[in-house]
């Protein structure tokens, strides 16, 4: 019982905005017809040969769905062969989610999206986009993602809620998909047929207008960009912000540079709530002052934005470092203890760039995400030590 | 051109395949560019917090609070996972070619038309390999200096080769705001033609090989090889892009040294400008045409205040302005170049607004525009006399002809033309009269001297 209440408390903050009525035990599967992240259109009757389909909402952006997806593909590997079908579906409009609602990914939930990311982390099941409508996720009742609905043969559902009971793998205690799926698979009855799903609110059509907002607040931000010297390039380098930092060297003569600056804004927007700074450095003439600051100022960037304090460029970039090539673009990512974690010249490779910023973010609200972004599926899971267990 | 013309309308490939191609990529990368982080991951987080707590040590919530502030102390660890290993800037992805090393062979299509060999320069006491490339602003404004290196050093013996690094199918339109043409041979020859060159401008940009034999950094880089074929300078031209603020003339240092048999002052510097555009990165060029095609195209009707309003140019740039007709042959067959031309120029000091000539509520002109994504400001003259079009601007063409003009942004006429367009012609006269360069290293002038010297010939 003790372990009630911080999944009603979780739900109070999950489950706020759901109007739609939770899926009952016992009815049957709601049908679907969704584009998946292979290209190709999956509904119910797909399935219709499986003895047992698990159908789970997750999506790209929640932290929690990224704890979860290793789990939910050992779920896949160890009963795909026992007669369970699994399918995953995205619910979130991609539209409704703000930049600051991205700081523990790559990429969005738009198809796209989800195509990048099953081919980043060898996503092997059906996983199809719900977010232009959201027809299905309301038919199913989606309260929080992930949130998993277990058919048996006669697609009636037997049990719906959490995966199991702890989102921090190890401190796993109950396995309630997989103790549903293990009943009905011997014909026993399913020991919990509900729980409360707990993880991200689904990210509503109706919450379009908060990205806007969001649009409009980052627009009145106040524009600046302050000359630097050779001192300041050697405490940019140094890095005594106590922060991962992102530093891009650019110009408005650059073609690459011009192109890759919105991207390099956005990638700001979406880790600036966390331990994360950039810092734009444009190499231009100080004579190019007015234009350097109309082009910051009519991309919002929020800065700290800097220039080159001196026509003398080659000493400025000696005074960054001494190994720092000449031409721009030239991006780096710097540890707090002063390590380049990641660097770029020429022209970013943006998803590249945000794995990286991803996997050298200490953990924070979620343990095991930056092992996530470092590749280290195994160490996410948890539960290779959980499995064996009765 | 054809080359230019012809990249928009690949049809983009799957982004799916891309996708792999890109993560595939990554996650060959990812063990080499971040080692260390498996120490992370074996880290504290995990091992040490007993799966199942016994009661009375707090339950489940207890152990997790534990691991979270685990993890928390752990935020206020340096985030590197390479923590005291001082790991710096890394060296390139194809490595500079080391002082003293030999010459790399090569065999290179010029712009003459011919093949050239390393061996044909065997004669020559020295040799200097500049690549150089023509869409890059940087490379353009160090042509005339390496010109001039070339007129003064040809007579002691010094040979100079200019190649190209790129492949112009790597490069997007909207990296060509300082240039005419793309990056390929046919181009090159436009250019070299335009801007008079005289010695050797080779193309690499088919395989890159030679390129990365060379470990070009960027255009321009010079590599300097002395009499033994040895390389005995590379990097900059010289230490400013400025030229009136340049102090240390690297390039002439180490040529002079090498012809009084003096040892070389500073044999390496770094290379400043465009960077390569290895055809082993993605490019963007495909999500660049889809981006394109999903831009919205639309038509406003105008009259004849707004044509005046638009003649006298209120907004700041150089403003292209086309009436056409759908009638019109000409007009339908060069309207492509010209949405590259705003494609390529845009995100410049530059707009381009279209205006159909077309009777008013004519369905074709939308749907023509549509088939070529026209997402520039299209108009269309609202009245039905094309001369009262005409009146309004203050102009006489002939009906059913197109008319173009780039107008500067103080209203002068800097290019107008009637019937079929030069687009090159009209690329050059915008690009020499853009005016966000004037305060800048000088981009405008090549265009404008060449211009200049075009209608002196």
């Amino acid at each position: 019982m003790r372990s009630l209440l911080p999944i009603l408390l979780l739900c109070a903050a999950a489950c706020s905005g759901g109007a739609d009525p939770a899926l009952p035990a016992g009815a049957p599967a709601p049908d679907f017809a969704l584009p998946g992240a292979d290209g190709k259109t999956h509904s119910l009757a797909d399935y219709a040969n499986s003895a047992l389909l698990a159908v789970v909402f997750t999506c790209n952006h929640c932290p929690e769905a990224q704890l979860y997806e290793a789990r939910i593909k050992k779920l896949h590997d160890d009963y795909r062969g026992k007669g369970l079908a699994m399918v995953a579906i995205n619910p979130d409009n991609p539209a409704s989610l703000t930049p600051g609602e991205l700081g523990y990914t790559d990429v969005g939930d738009s198809l796209g999206e989800m195509r990048t990311r099953a081919a980043y982390r060898g996503i092997d099941y059906p996983y199809l986009y719900d977010g232009d409508t959201q027809a299905v996720a309301r038919a199913y009742g989606v309260t929080a993602l992930p949130h998993i609905y277990v058919f048996d043969r006669e697609r009636k559902l037997r049990y719906q809620g959490r995966i199991d009971d702890n989102v921090s793998g190890p401190l796993v205690h109950k396995q309630h998909a997989r103790n549903a799926i293990d009943a009905l698979l011997t014909g026993r009855p399913v020991p919990v047929a509900q729980t409360v799903a707990s993880g991200c609110p689904v990210k509503g059509l109706s919450k379009t207008a908060g990205a806007a907002t969001e649009a409009a607040k980052t627009g009145a931000e106040p524009v600046t960009v302050s000359m630097a010297g050779a001192d300041d390039m050697k405490k940019l380098r140094a890095n005594g912000t106590g922060k991962l930092l992102l530093v891009n060297f650019w110009a408005t003569w650059c073609g690459p540079c011009v192109t890759e600056f919105p991207d390099l804004l956005t990638t700001h927007r979406m880790y600036r709530g966390r331990n994360f700074e950039f810092v734009s450095v444009s190499i231009n003439d100080p004579e190019d002052r007015p234009q350097v600051l109309a082009f910051l100022q009519q991309r919002q960037a929020p800065g700290p934005n800097l220039q080159f304090a001196t026509s003398d460029i080659s000493a400025l970039q000696a005074a960054f470092d001494p190994l720092m090539p000449a031409a721009v673009p030239f991006t780096l990512l710097i540890a707090p203890n002063g390590d380049v974690l990641h660097q770029q010249l020429g022209e970013t490779d943006i998803l590249k760039l945000r794995r990286a910023i991803l996997a050298g973010l200490p953990d924070d609200k979620y343990p095991g995400l930056q092992a996530y972004w470092s590749g280290h599926v195994d160490s996410v899971t948890g539960l290779s030590e959980e499995r064996g267990k009765p | 051109m054809s080359q230019r013309t012809r990249v928009p309308f690949r049809r983009p490939v799957s982004i799916a395949v891309c996708a792999v191609f890109v993560c595939a990529t990554i996650a060959l990368a990812w063990p080499q560019s971040h080692p260390p982080s498996r120490e992370v991951k074996s880290g504290a987080l995990w091992r040490d917090v007993s799966p199942k707590p016994r009661r009375g040590e707090g339950g489940p919530r207890a152990a997790h609070t534990n691991q979270l502030r685990k993890s928390f102390s752990a935020a206020s660890q340096p985030a590197s996972p390479a923590q005291g290993r001082g790991r710096g800037i890394q060296p390139n992805e194809h490595p500079i070619l080391p002082i003293g090393a030999p010459v790399p062979d090569f065999s290179l299509p010029g712009i003459d038309g011919k093949m050239h060999k390393l061996s044909e320069y065997t004669r020559t006491k020295f040799l200097a390999v500049v690549f150089e490339c023509n869409h890059c602003p940087m490379s353009q404004l160090y042509e005339s200096r390496v010109d001039r290196l070339y007129r003064e050093y040809r007579g002691k013996g010094v040979t100079f080769v200019a190649i190209n690094p790129n492949n112009p199918k790597s490069i997007r339109l909207n990296e060509q705001g300082y240039t005419d043409v793309n990056d390929s041979l046919e181009e090159m020859k436009i250019r070299a033609k335009f801007r008079g060159r005289e010695w050797p401008y080779l193309y690499d940009g088919e395989t890159q090989a030679v390129s990365i034999k060379f470990g070009v950094v960027a255009t321009p880089h010079i590599y300097i090889f002395d009499q033994d074929r040895k390389l005995a300078y590379q990097g900059r031209i010289d230490d400013n892009h400025r030229e009136d603020l340049v102090k240390s003339h690297d390039a002439r240092n180490a040529l002079d040294a090498l012809l009084a048999g003096r040892p070389v002052p500073v044999a390496q510097t770094g290379a400043f400008g465009c960077t390569t555009k290895w055809m082993s990165k993605a490019s963007g060029v495909e999500e660049e045409w889809a981006k394109i095609q999903a831009e919205p195209v639309t038509l406003d009707l105008v009259g004849v205040d707004d044509l005046k309003k638009l003649r006298a140019n209120g907004t700041g740039k150089v403003l292209l302005v086309h009436f056409w007709s759908t009638g019109c042959a000409t007009c339908v067959s060069q309207f492509p170049d010209l949405e590259t031309t705003f494609r390529m120029y845009r995100l410049r000091s530059f707009d381009f607004v279209t205006v159909s000539t077309d009777p008013p509520g004519d369905p074709a002109v939308l749907a023509f525009l549509k088939k070529q994504y026209a997402s520039s400001p299209n108009k269309q003259f609202a009245g039905t006399d094309a001369s009262a079009a005409q009146a309004a601007w203050g102009a006489k063409w002939k009906a059913g002809s197109p008319f173009t003009m780039v107008i500067a942004p103080d209203g002068s006429v800097l290019y107008q033309k009637e019937g079929k367009l030069d687009i090159l012609e009209m690329r050059r006269a915008i690009l020499a009269n853009m005016p966000d360069t004037k305060a800048y290293f000088g981009q405008q002038a090549y265009w404008q001297s060449a211009v200049a010297d075009k209608k002196r010939k």
